[in-house]
């Protein structure tokens, strides 16, 4: 990313690091305040660390901030215009289509109990590449062949030599 | 020297047929164990610790000790060739490794980091054979208060790990990485901790799918959503320099020496792993290096170090498992279980109880270097080969391996959904130049720095004076104070330099 | 396509190598020749077609919720391998960690068919299961396997200048709080080195470690000067001198081989005796609805397993005694550890849930 993307994306970040840190701070400091009620010490608390971690992810937060600021980031970016753009960009549908196939294999195809390992780790495979490989006759072929060639390793690695349950 | 004849005499009794043929195929089978993304050495050694139950006691052990040389060494292949480290142990490697591959020296980063990884395993197998005793009475001059100094002392490094952008951003993964750590069960306490009711955090947030989510789903996504070719084309030497890959290496002589100390010192500690002390040893070699802007950008020292580290820490991580029962990395945590199931009980009585057994090993790990090296040589190119896969066939197999990789060694649906929220979290993190070193390294040390502070002020019923008055405690404190000092010196100069 | 081809003969060679290290792993156990091995599968004609007589009829896999190496997977190891010759099939054994005290692998058995396939490796720590993750099933929804156990013991470091329980609590009132036990964070060593201060009214302080060899590692490194584990983990110690037992927190005294006899803390600490007996005991279980003839199957081999010469030889070398019950009796057993453990945590303050929500009864 060139500079000022990245800093109005520090600028972003940094702002959610700042909820993020404030919320630790408050749930470690409850967990402070539980250890002491219950008549312990202050060092043995769980929420000790925590505290001192929030703090110090808020003081970077604000310093990120103070960087992106100083280097001619602002909010006014965050505009319609420029949220469609990003939407629009080669990257992001990439990115989503990625994301969302192995959103597909974790949460759908694999927790599918009757659906067995060999087909949904298939099904992952092919959908993955033929998406992004050529889509000529000779490639779709190599691309079957090699998901198949692919899928039985795994499933006879995983599940004969080491004999691990698949999912 | 009765240690040293009873080494060289196990080392003699080993060298049959059959012991030498197990020990080069499970060196391989370790190797790409270690080079594949979501398998790591202790996974290989987990699954056959159950495969080898009924197998007898010289065998499984040849097989164990090759698979666990082979895993460490692997790691670095994929590092080098897919800025994705095969083990956690290799993270630090794919930093300078994966650049020298991007410049075309890939076949010469994979040589040196194997000639690294066999010396950095042979010295830490002469300090199993020769030093054990000595070595365990100092791993039991550490209590909390040392492991805290030293997990803080890790932890800082997290800053000054290469970041493209700011290092502020190194800082900011690290604290990630630390807060990450901190959502289990708490030790000390006994409460939940940041779990919001779900049962499944109870155990914590375990590394290897962190890691690979991190590591591993970003590099998938990038491969395809840049719009440069596939970086790495041809493994083989693009540029026409002639390396000496023997010379390079000899050269840096100290950093090797330096690099294996460390390994060596830090496997040897209960809970320290070859992790660690592959980044200890990249952090102090770039610290004391003479060079030290080369390093990120495909310096072959930024390879060797913690490949020397982490092989060293091998042997030293096999002492305190042997001689206390106590293993010094995950790993060896795994290995003690088979040693278990065959009857070996490790312990002060090791020598009484399984006379020589130490010696044994020790020889085991050396005829695994001499595996390593034939199978380096035979396998080095075939893997690189690896990228030659147009990535469009090699990534997506990739994600799948990860994905079975990651439940295999929980058998957890759950560790996969951590996969998939770490890895769309590191690839916006990567995206935004934050590297995903610091976030795994505060993953690994959060729980130690934070029970090691508690417990030590426990034991001493909240006094701090444990930290200054325990010698190492103390050594390593103002080792941590003058580097911090260094570091704001360095950065006040290069702005007095940039006005 | 010569890449492809290449790639091919690269994992071709992968596979060999492979084969052979598996293969000589294998040798000595039977192969399985029905690939049926993944336990997720479901089908609905299996139940009914598959006559329970006639149980088993293919590999059964056993779920230790804790990890590789520990005592309760070295039992189940050792108890499956021995299993399988009066069962006739192979048994696999798996860890699934997570959870707390095992509830990752016991919420896995227990949401997998209740057929007998499905077995779950346990000690008295997942007992801490429902008070820990609110998950409801209780000793009731169980039936249980006991194999045996390894003695608790309190011990103390060379250099701490204890030898005895009077000694030991001379110094406590001396110094309250301030001499620590080394423990685990919770189950049962934790439970036991709090019964000291807590019921005892012996004031010692504890210091609570991942693990029990951290623990025993803190303990010989001098960090406390007690700690609370279990015979087996601590045998070496013993002999090598670093380590020095006080008492054995059974009712009855312990003549550990090798050493003499170890005498019961009820003789030094007679208010403990209503808590006891809190033994660590390893076996595994199966859900309680499980059909009645495979239950039986599984209390045959299970009685033959522990009758061989290698479970004998496991438990010496463990140090553990052999409790080996079934039935009623082990039954009886987990329910009065399970009231137990979680109503002391629970009056600690250490429970996420109280007892009284899955009517788990005071002790």
């Amino acid at each position: 990313m060139e500079k000022k993307a990245m800093r109005r994306a520090d600028l972003i970040t940094s702002v959610v690091l700042l909820i993020y840190s404030i919320g630790m701070f408050v749930m470690s400091v409850n967990l402070v305040l539980k250890t002491l009620s219950k008549g312990r010490m202050w060092y043995q608390s769980a929420g000790l660390f925590p505290t001192i971690v929030a703090t110090f992810t808020f003081l970077c937060a604000i310093s990120l901030m103070r960087t992106a600021f100083k280097d001619g980031a602002d909010f006014s970016f965050l505009t319609m215009d420029n949220a469609k753009k990003l939407i629009k960009s080669k990257e992001f549908k990439v990115s989503f289509i990625i994301i969302g196939l192995l959103a597909m294999y974790i949460f759908i195809l694999l927790p599918i109990t009757w659906l067995r390992y060999e087909f949904s780790t298939f099904i992952f495979l092919f959908t993955f590449m033929i998406i992004f490989n050529k889509k000529d006759i000779k490639s779709i072929i190599k691309t079957i062949v090699i998901c198949i060639i692919a899928t039985g390793m795994l499933t006879y690695g995983f599940g004969q030599l080491a004999m691990i349950p698949l999912p | 020297m009765e240690n040293l004849a009873s080494f060289i005499s196990a080392f003699i009794d080993l060298l049959s047929i059959n012991v030498i043929l197990l020990m080069l195929g499970s060196t391989a089978l370790g190797v790409i164990i270690g080079a594949l993304p979501g398998l790591t050495a202790t996974m290989g050694i987990a699954l056959l610790t159950g495969l080898t139950y009924n197998v007898p006691l010289e065998y499984t052990f040849t097989i164990l000790m090759g698979v666990y040389v082979g895993g460490i060494y692997g790691g670095s292949i994929s590092a080098i060739l897919l800025n994705i480290p095969g083990t956690a142990s290799a993270a630090a490697t794919a930093l300078d490794g994966h650049q020298l591959a991007l410049q075309g020296k890939a076949e010469t980063a994979i040589k040196v980091t194997r000639l690294a990884s066999i010396i950095g395993t042979l010295i830490g197998v002469l300090a199993l054979a020769l030093l054990a005793p000595p070595l365990t009475k100092i791993a039991l001059q550490f209590q909390s208060t040392e492991f805290f100094v030293l997990a803080l002392f890790g932890v800082l490094i997290c800053g000054s790990i290469a970041a493209e952008d700011l290092s502020i951003k190194g800082w900011i993964g690290g604290l990630i990485g630390l807060s990450i750590a901190f959502v289990k069960i708490d030790n000390i306490e006994g409460v939940a901790r940041f779990t919001f009711g779900n049962p499944n955090l109870l155990s914590g947030i375990s590394v290897i799918p962190a890691m690979i989510g991190f590591y591993a789903i970003p590099e998938v996504i990038k491969a395809f959503s840049n719009d440069d070719p596939l970086e790495v084309t041809e493994a083989k030497d693009i540029s026409t320099e002639k390396v000496n890959v023997l010379m390079t290496v000899i050269k840096k002589f100290r950093v090797i020496v330096q690099s294996a100390l460390i390994g060596l010192g830090l496997g040897a500690l209960p809970g320290v792993g070859e992790d660690v002390a592959a980044w200890v040893s990249y952090d102090t070699a770039k610290k004391t290096s003479k060079e030290k802007e080369k390093y990120g950008k495909g310096s072959y020292e930024g390879a060797i170090a913690p490949e020397v580290g982490n092989n060293a820490a091998i042997g030293g991580a096999t002492i305190p498992l042997l001689t206390l029962g106590v293993p010094g990395s995950p790993p060896a945590a795994v290995l003690l279980g088979a040693l278990t199931l065959h009857g070996i009980r490790p312990g002060p009585m090791i020598n009484i109880e399984s006379p020589g057994f130490i010696s044994q090993i020790a020889a085991l790990i050396l005829l695994a270097v001499v595996a390593l090296w034939v199978v380096g040589v035979i396998l080095a190119k075939p893997m690189t080969k690896i990228l030659k896969v147009p990535k469009v066939y090699l990534m997506p197999i990739v994600a799948a391996l990860s994905v079975i990789g990651s439940f295999a060694i929980g058998l957890s649906m759950f560790d996969l959904t951590m996969v998939f929220i770490f890895g769309v979290l590191g690839f916006f993190l990567s995206k935004m130049a934050y590297s995903p070193a610091p976030i795994v390294l505060g993953l690994i040390l959060g729980g130690m720095i934070d029970e090691t502070f508690r417990r030590s002020l426990i034991a001493h019923n909240g006094s701090f004076s444990s930290f200054f008055t325990r010698p190492i405690a103390l050594i390593f404190l103002i080792l941590i104070v003058l580097t911090i000092a260094k570091q704001i010196f360095d950065n006040r100069k290069q702005v007095k330099s940039k006005v | 396509m010569k890449r492809v081809i290449s790639m091919v003969l690269v994992f071709a060679m992968v596979m060999m190598m492979s084969l052979t290290v598996v293969g000589c792993a294998k040798e000595e156990t039977n192969e399985t020749t029905n690939s049926e091995v993944a336990v997720g599968e479901t089908s609905a004609t299996a139940v009914t077609t598959e006559s329970k007589t006639n149980f088993p009829e293919r590999p059964i896999n056993n779920i230790v919720p804790f990890g590789a190496g520990g005592g309760t997977d070295s039992w189940n190891r050792a108890l499956s391998a021995a299993m399988e010759a009066p069962l006739g099939v192979k048994i696999l054994v798996n860890n699934m960690t997570g959870g707390g005290p095992g509830g990752t692998g016991q919420a896995y058995v227990w949401e997998a068919k209740h057929d007998g396939y499905t077995m779950l490796g346990t000690s008295e720590t997942p007992l801490l299961v429902p008070v820990m993750t609110g998950m409801k099933q209780t000793t009731d929804d169980f039936v249980y396997y006991i194999a045996g156990g390894s003695p608790g013991l309190l011990l103390a470091n060379k250099n701490a200048g204890i030898t005895s329980m009077a000694d030991l609590m001379d110094m406590a009132k001396t110094k309250p709080n301030e001499i620590k036990v080394a423990s685990t964070a919770g189950g049962l060593w934790f439970i036991l080195a709090n019964l000291f201060n807590s019921y005892g009214d012996v004031p010692l302080g504890n210091v609570t470690y991942d693990g029990s060899r951290p623990a025993i590692t803190a303990c010989v490194s001098g960090e406390t000067a007690l700690v609370v584990a279990s015979a087996g983990e601590v045998a070496d110690f013993i002999k090598s001198g670093d380590l020095i037992p006080l008492t054995t927190i059974q009712t009855t005294d312990y003549d550990m081989t090798g050493h003499g006899i170890i005498p019961s803390v009820i003789t030094s600490i007679p208010s403990l005796e209503k808590y006891l007996p809190l033994n660590q005991w390893i076996g595994f279980m199966l859900p309680a609805d499980t059909d009645a003839a495979i239950i039986a199957k599984f209390e045959e081999a299970f009685k033959v397993a522990m009758a061989s010469q290698e479970i004998q030889d496991f438990a010496t070398s463990q140090y553990a005694v052999i409790y080996n019950l079934t039935g009623e009796e082990a039954s009886a057993v987990a329910a009065k550890a399970q009231s137990t453990m979680s109503w002391i945590l629970n009056d600690m303050g250490l429970t996420e849930y109280s007892p009284e929500e899955f009517n788990i009864p005071r002790p």
